[in-house]
């Protein structure tokens, strides 16, 4: 029993590996602008905001694979992927409401040329792109610290 | 699309198991299995049966008359996209630009899915 209540416990059975933690650390530049890539290439090739997304998010797993979930939440911290989802969440809306306030349809983008943006639905896609992949790279990042840390997990942040 | 298939259901589903699988106890009770939930049995059944009756709205696998194929919707797409989006890659065009409102309700979907597993471990934040 005392050996499950110990793999039980916050973190899991974590063992450093340092081939695992090399690894890593010279793939996870590569992964993470890969992401990126993808997010801000979606207007013109394939990819887009949920593909980033998850893909930068898959930088955050992996790190939390090699180093320990634990120092990668403390690394991170609690606050930051709530504030990604509800930044994305917000940026689009708001997009869309501005298109309203200008005088055209809901997502409209054309409309932004107005206030001097150049090639504004282009720009306008891309925006609402990379809040759809901050969006789920926050919410993969957020699922993973959370089952992690379990239901009855409150005690360390 | 494929991308976020192959990251999603190779990487980090793997991960999310790995972890719930760690955080999973072995109960000591002789009885392992709970009692079926009747209700809410019939409840999944139902939902099954409702989505089911869908299928036969279905065209053909291969179907080459299928709407996919040659709706008027698909031809316009197609033909207009470039000029009026601005954006080479159509299917970025109809997801973002034509079906935006679609896509913002996807969002919402990815952030309630976030709120609602907090709800369900009971927490404030992530971590």
């Amino acid at each position: 029993m005392s050996d499950s209540e110990r793999r039980v416990e916050r973190g899991g059975p974590y063992v450093g590996s340092p081939i695992i933690m090399a690894t890593v650390r010279v793939v996870m530049p590569f992964v993470f602008t890969f992401g990126l890539f993808v997010m801000f290439h979606g207007a013109d090739s394939s990819g887009g905001g949920f593909q980033g997304g998850v893909i930068v998010g898959t930088v955050v797993l992996m790190l939390g694979i090699a180093f320990g979930i634990d120092t990668t939440r403390e690394w991170i911290g609690p606050r930051l992927p709530v504030a990604l989802v509800g930044t994305g969440v917000l940026a689009f809306l708001f997009t869309g409401i501005g298109s309203v306030l200008l005088g055209a349809g809901f997502l409209e983008y054309a409309v932004y040329g107005e206030l001097g943006i150049p090639h504004a639905s282009k720009y306008g896609i891309e925006f609402v792109e990379l809040a759809i992949g901050v969006i789920v790279a926050g919410i993969v990042t957020g699922l993973f610290f959370a089952i992690a840390a379990g239901a009855n997990g409150g005690e360390s942040a | 699309m494929g991308l976020t298939e192959a990251a999603v259901g190779a990487g980090i589903m793997t991960v999310l198991f790995l972890l719930t699988i760690v955080k999973t106890e072995h109960p000591d009770v002789e009885r392992t299995f709970e009692q079926v939930d009747l209700r809410a049995a019939g409840v999944a059944l139902a939902l099954v049966v409702v989505l089911s009756s869908t299928l036969f709205a279905l065209p053909a696998v291969g179907d080459a008359n299928s709407a996919v194929a040659d709706d008027d919707v698909t031809e316009y797409y197609l033909e207009n996209a470039y000029e009026e989006t601005d954006v080479k890659n159509a299917v970025t065009a109809v997801l973002a630009a034509y079906r935006g409102f679609d896509t913002m309700g996807e969002a919402a979907v990815v952030y309630s899915a976030g709120v609602g597993l907090l709800v369900v471990l009971n927490r404030e934040v992530f971590g």
